[in-house]
């Protein structure tokens, strides 16, 4: 009893606290389904659940779990369980398992036939078993119905280490599946050398392969983006750096990039960098004769994400003003040439990062709060 | 047993004979970087961020050691910016590194926007970052992990200046 009453004379102690109050994970991914509703996926304790909205956010169903047997589902930082809706109504979900060791896990799949089916017990999807750091999925969904998941992968770097050799980083990983997550293929290896805790960018393509975009580590320690294709066999094409803020750094950024393609077939990014004299939020077109960045937002700018409808871009950030957290957007009607920005919506507490949905055609921001949760934000 | 005993008696466990139990980290709250400014008026200290989720992070601590060793003069004042429910892998790491008997602070407010703000505006979560503040409290200001040939430098001269 000494103790604790101690511990109250000194003030609230860090243990004290988290037994009061708990602290709210807001990590959460939305995804619209065949029939215009949204689905969200975000963590609950030790369960990953998923409710779904007809009238775009306004209203949610109760939460429905996905694994029915309590695991460890990480949700801070750049970590949060995904979802994605695949073209026959099926629904699939990712999150990442964090195991005993420091920086390991697993990354675990569930799926359902349809928004009302029951959920298949979880896989794990990589066939690489070591407790290591298999962190950070990424799921998508590609136009002819092929599911990818992409993850941060430490099996070369553990190799590496037993063979006394230097390994910067850590690895890109991707597993395939054609039977809408049934099974799965792989583990492909995209690259070496990504950065260690940024979420990964996926794209989907026509031809069934696809497109990833994320922070890598270049030499000797510079902290810019790749990009890289693996083809439907799973055969990566040599990696392309495709920013150069020259962010030499061992760091944890936990700012991953964000990619999308218009109609015409150009790639749009936005990421972050805080290289001396060159920090913020970017957007750019990547490749060829591409215009040179532009800063997005302004410096407290953080966690943009971009999606694109036609030729019609939309990029959404956070930002802060030293008492409200703002989610601001940027649009552009003409593949990114010209661009209007305003403020959407604020919050005077914790917020998630947002997202950017499309749906027929229509953009909609999608922003977890802890005073408005599973918010949507259409803008017209 | 109460939750903040459990706590501690998981983190006494997960060290092992041998290890000296770290004393908890205090929250670090909306005042509380003005109030480490007021503390440390007049004199030169180090705010150093780190995570327990950050592996450069903790590749730096031994530095922390180091310095504390040689210049116990000047303040490294720890802040994890980890969740309060962290408390425990904080005093666990900072324990096996030495730092245990000064273990700081660890983020106490969940909007964590505002804490990030009240340290530097253009703060947005990078780990590790570093301000080595000196007499006048102008920061230098590192991302990423510390020169060790750096930060021997600064605690030097910082050190020299404060015995004139």
């Amino acid at each position: 009893m000494r103790r604790v009453f101690a511990a109250l004379a000194l003030g609230m102690t860090a243990a004290a606290h988290a037994a009061h109050e708990g602290h709210a994970q807001l990590g959460a991914t939305a995804a619209f389904d065949a029939a215009g509703g949204v689905l969200a996926a975000y963590k609950d304790g030790s369960h990953v659940v998923v409710r779904r909205s007809a009238d775009f956010g306004r209203t949610w169903s109760t939460p429905r779990r996905v694994n029915a047997v309590p695991e460890p589902v990480a949700a801070e930082g750049e970590a949060r369980p995904k979802i994605a809706t695949g073209t026959r109504g099926e629904v699939y979900v990712t999150w990442t398992r964090p195991l005993s060791k420091p920086y390991t896990g697993e990354i675990r799949f569930a799926r359902a036939d349809d928004v009302d089916a029951p959920f298949s017990a979880p896989v794990t999807v990589h066939t690489d078993r070591q407790e290591i750091t298999h962190r950070f999925d990424a799921l998508s969904v590609g136009p002819g119905g092929r599911l990818y998941v992409a993850w941060i992968d430490k099996r070369d770097l553990e190799l590496a280490k037993r063979a006394g050799a230097a390994y910067a980083g850590a690895a890109v990983y991707v597993a395939v599946s054609d039977d809408g997550g049934k099974s799965f293929r792989g583990d492909f290896k995209l690259a070496d050398h990504s950065c260690e805790c940024c979420r990964i960018a996926l794209l989907p393509e026509a031809d069934g392969g696809l497109l990833a975009l994320w922070r890598h580590v270049f030499e000797p320690n510079v902290r810019d983006h790749a990009l890289a294709r693996l083809d439907g066999d799973g055969n990566a094409a040599p990696l392309r750096r495709v920013t150069f803020d020259d962010w030499r750094i061992d760091a944890c950024p936990h700012h991953g990039p964000s990619l999308a393609r218009d109609e015409a077939g150009r790639l749009h990014a936005v990421w972050f960098s805080g290289a001396p004299g060159r920090s913020g939020v970017f957007y750019a077109r990547l490749g060829d004769n591409a215009p040179l960045p532009r800063l997005v937002g302004d410096d407290t700018a953080a966690h943009a994400d971009l999606a694109v409808s036609g030729s019609r871009l939309l990029v959404a950030w956070k930002s802060f003003d030293g008492e409200r957290t703002h989610l601001e957007i940027m649009r552009s009607d003409d593949g990114g040439e010209t661009w209007r920005t305003r403020k959407l919506s604020h919050t005077d507490g914790p917020s998630d990062q947002p997202r950017v949905l499309t749906h027929a055609g229509r953009f909609f921001v999608f922003w977890n709060t802890a005073h408005e949760p599973l918010s949507m934000h259409e803008v017209e | 047993m109460n939750r903040r005993a459990l706590l501690l008696a998981t983190a006494a466990a997960a060290l092992g004979p041998g290890f000296a139990l770290a004393e908890v980290p205090r929250l670090f709250q909306l005042g509380t970087m003005r109030a480490l400014r007021e503390t440390h008026a007049g004199r030169p200290f180090v705010l150093a961020l780190w995570s327990v989720h950050c592996a450069p992070c903790i590749e730096d601590l031994p530095l922390w050691r180091k310095m504390r060793a040689i210049h116990p003069g000047v303040p490294i004042v720890l802040v994890a910016a980890d969740p309060a429910e962290e408390t425990p892998r904080v005093q666990t790491l900072l324990a096996r590194f030495g730092l245990g008997r000064d273990p700081g602070w660890i983020f106490g407010e969940a909007y964590v926007e505002k804490l990030r703000f009240a340290i530097d505006r253009t703060w947005r979560g990078e780990l590790p970052r570093t301000y080595f503040h000196d007499h006048e409290h102008r920061a230098r200001t590192v991302t990423g992990r510390v020169d060790t040939a750096f930060a021997e430098a600064w605690f030097a001269e910082v050190a020299g200046q404060g015995s004139r």
